[in-house]
């Protein structure tokens, strides 16, 4: 059973398994089925993909990095990076001023909004600051212009959606791409065909 | 039986081979064990030994996916 992440990066994962010879005409023709038995494929949401191969019900799975790294107590083996769906986790802040700069210097620390309260916490207590984080679910760039925090910590593609919302990018964090996982387990007893799919996605 | 040179297990007190014990139909081992020659002698007597742990959970759940318990 093979883990797809249903979001940005889908479309993409759906064309490498194409590559691979695996059937997924099915998935592609419906949105709402999330279990395909006869193709051995089921459909989550990307932050999602690691608990389902940690836990074994499937053997192995596609999702980004991101996702990867404010997951990290997950007990998945990581065995290659697919290349595709680059993006970079970044700290962005109003574009005029120093916002984060001026809370940190004014208030001894820095409002940060994010979906990744793990990547952002270590980000910060890593270089030394002091940050409180908000976690919020979706349109992060919102938080900072309603005077909810200073600065946001964030996954951005084109830079385009920080630009529409007079946001910057002020550090770069880490790059992120697709990246095939697999359980611990799966990875023993299902070595041969793990190792083969590992193979020809790496050619 | 799978031999693999790639097995770590968490615990320090290792000093040999060790080992796991796996089903498919659960995504966690179920045990694992190993050689540990020198933990006994830490606490006065010099004995070799070697043993395992299995998590009774995961071995019921094994079990019944084998269809061992009707």
């Amino acid at each position: 059973m093979i883990a797809l992440p249903r979001g940005t990066l889908f479309e993409e994962t759906l064309e490498l398994l194409d590559r691979l010879g695996i059937d997924t005409d099915e998935v592609r023709s419906n949105e709402r089925k999330l279990l395909f038995s006869d193709a051995g494929l089921v459909t989550v949401r990307p932050s999602d993909v690691p608990t389902y191969v940690e836990h074994g019900s499937a053997d192995i799975g596609i999702t980004g990095k991101d996702v990867l790294l404010e997951q990290s107590e997950r007990k998945v083996y990581e065995l290659l990076d697919l290349g595709y769906g680059q993006c970079e986790m970044v700290v962005a802040a109003p574009d005029h001023g120093d916002p984060i700069g001026d809370a940190l210097r004014r208030l001894g620390r820095v409002r940060i909004a994010t979906k990744y309260p793990r990547v952002a916490a270590e980000h910060f207590a890593a270089s030394g600051r002091q940050a409180e984080i908000v976690e919020v679910k979706g349109s992060v760039e919102l938080a900072p212009l309603t005077g909810l925090v200073d600065g946001i910590v964030d996954l951005t593609a084109s830079g385009k959606t920080l630009e529409e919302n007079n946001l910057k990018v002020v550090e770069r964090i880490a790059i992120s791409t697709a990246r095939l996982i697999a359980n611990p387990v799966a990875h023993k007893l299902k070595a041969e065909q793990i190792d083969a799919i590992t193979e020809r996605l790496r050619g | 039986m799978i031999f693999d040179l790639g097995l770590v297990r968490e615990l320090g007190y290792y000093t040999g081979a060790v080992f796991e014990v796996y089903d498919p139909a659960v995504g966690f081992a179920l045990g694992g064990g190993g050689r540990y020659d020198q933990l006994i002698g830490r606490f006065g007597r010099d004995l070799p030994a070697c043993g395992l742990a299995m998590d009774v959970q995961r071995v019921h759940l094994a079990q019944a996916a084998e269809g061992a318990l009707l």
